[in-house]
């Protein structure tokens, strides 16, 4: 038996973990490697984190604070935030993970995802692109800026797939955080394109909304808030649903 | 003591992290010397058949690798250092440790069409004798690779699927283990099964 994943979305905002809503950080959820052993007993397939200050400040990763998370994940890691070279990814997997996830639009050189799967294997090599609706439209959106980058994504997603990535990230800015649901047009349009593993993010509420992702082609479902929040205020509450459950909803 | 095979080849933090959680002995193997005196040897490893190969031989420690499985030193390959302990690799040019005499093939091999690499968790069926593994519990395991060992190996332990094509998900041959997913990265499940080698080929109490 095996399932489709399904995978908490950490967010490393002034070194606590914070929830965003349209990319904006909106809530303190607690401390990052508190939140690591929670989601460790409770067994989840994999962990994304991202340092969303990392890029923005120029600062680049902390090492010491993902070597400290690391060492409590006995579940597949990967890292995203602030990575620019083939050695800032060879310094993440020295601190424990196993997979780097490199922000397309912070990327001058596309040639740093060859330089990494090379290295590491395209197993290692995530891809991350976050894209926003322009009306029917989509776009790709950089938190750094804020803003739409101009640029054909589509091209650029196909052009990644090929240069070696592993997975590729996508993330509904518009659906971030809200709860309303995830853009299942946007992700049937993105895994059509997709040539490798697609883990789609933005608005999951539940493992119906999960398996309704898997059913328009993505091969992982990645949230935040559904793990984060609980009842209609929105309590910070970190969970995740019985493995079984999980393996059930997500089966393929 | 476990020595773990350092020569570069990925995540080998989360191998000592884990063995460190056990309360299992663990020190790094850069080189030829640090084999002496291991009760067990791990062969992790990510990324391709031939970086893997010259990794090895770079570090001196392919030879003695080879020499150490075939002395009966309790050896177990993950992931990467399971297809290392083969004879070759669709994937690559160079020659495998060959200790399990099986060619390394692409999971597109029957199925040109799958979506590669298979990342993901997935359940095992145990098809031999391997003190690794408890058959009568539901275990599941992390998988990510591109390239596997035919499930119909003469070694096969345990078998997986991928897009309903079997591969080899355990082989063993006498004192030498190897799995292609990744115990380290495999919460519980995983943490028994570095727990089982060493309590059993390593220790020899299984």
């Amino acid at each position: 038996m095996s399932w489709n994943r399904l995978i908490p979305i950490l967010l490393i905002h002034r070194g606590g973990l914070w929830k965003t809503e349209r990319f904006r950080p909106k809530t303190y959820v607690g401390d990052p490697t508190n939140a690591v052993r929670i989601f460790n007993d409770k067994q989840v397939d994999e962990l994304i984190v991202l340092d969303i200050d990392a890029s923005k400040s120029g600062r680049g990763p902390n090492f010491d604070a993902l070597e400290r998370l690391a060492s409590e994940a006995f579940m597949p890691l990967c890292y995203g935030g602030g990575l620019r070279s083939l050695e800032d990814a060879k310094r993440a997997f020295s601190c424990g993970v196993e997979k780097v996830a490199i922000n397309t639009c912070l990327t001058a050189r596309p040639a740093l995802i060859e330089e990494i799967a090379a290295h590491a294997g395209r197993q290692a090599t995530v891809v991350s692109m976050d894209l926003a609706r322009q009306g029917s439209r989509l776009a790709e959106y950089s938190h750094v800026h804020g803003d739409i980058v101009s640029g054909d994504w589509a091209a650029q997603l196909e052009d990644y797939c090929q240069r070696g990535a592993g997975e590729v990230l996508v993330n509904m800015v518009d659906r971030d955080g809200t709860l309303h649901g995830p853009d299942f047009e946007a992700i049937s349009d993105v895994a059509e394109l997709c040539t490798v593993p697609l883990i789609a993010a933005g608005g999951v509420r539940d493992l119906v909304d999960a398996q309704a992702v898997t059913r328009v082609g993505a091969s992982a479902v990645a949230a935040g808030a559904m793990f984060v929040y609980r009842g209609p205020y929105r309590a910070v509450l970190i969970s995740y649903p019985e493995p079984q459950l999980v393996q059930r909803a997500l089966q393929r | 003591m476990i020595g773990v095979v350092d020569v570069g080849l990925g995540n080998i933090a989360s191998v000592h992290n884990m063995f460190g959680r056990l309360g299992i002995l663990a020190r790094a193997v850069l080189g030829p010397e640090d084999i002496h005196g291991l009760d067990g040897l791990v062969l992790p490893g990510v990324g391709s058949f031939d970086t893997g190969t010259t990794s090895l031989h770079r570090a001196e420690l392919f030879d003695p690798v080879r020499k150490a499985a075939a002395d009966g030193l309790p050896t177990l390959g993950i992931c990467l250092g399971m297809q290392l302990l083969c004879e070759s690799s669709e994937e690559g040019t160079t020659e495998g440790l060959g200790v399990f005499p099986s060619k390394v093939r692409s999971l597109t091999h029957a199925r040109p069409h799958s979506v590669v690499p298979h990342v993901g968790w997935a359940g095992i069926t145990t098809v031999g004798d391997s003190p690794l593994f408890d058959s009568s519990e539901p275990e599941r395991f992390y998988f990510t690779h591109s390239f596997a060992v035919a499930a119909d190996a003469d070694s096969t332990v345990a078998t997986c699927d991928y897009d309903s094509v079997p591969f080899a998900a355990a082989l063993r041959e006498g004192s030498v283990f190897a799995v292609q997913f990744h115990p380290e990265k495999s919460h519980v499940f995983g943490m028994r099964v570095l727990e089982r080698f060493w309590e059993g080929p390593c220790r020899g109490t299984g």
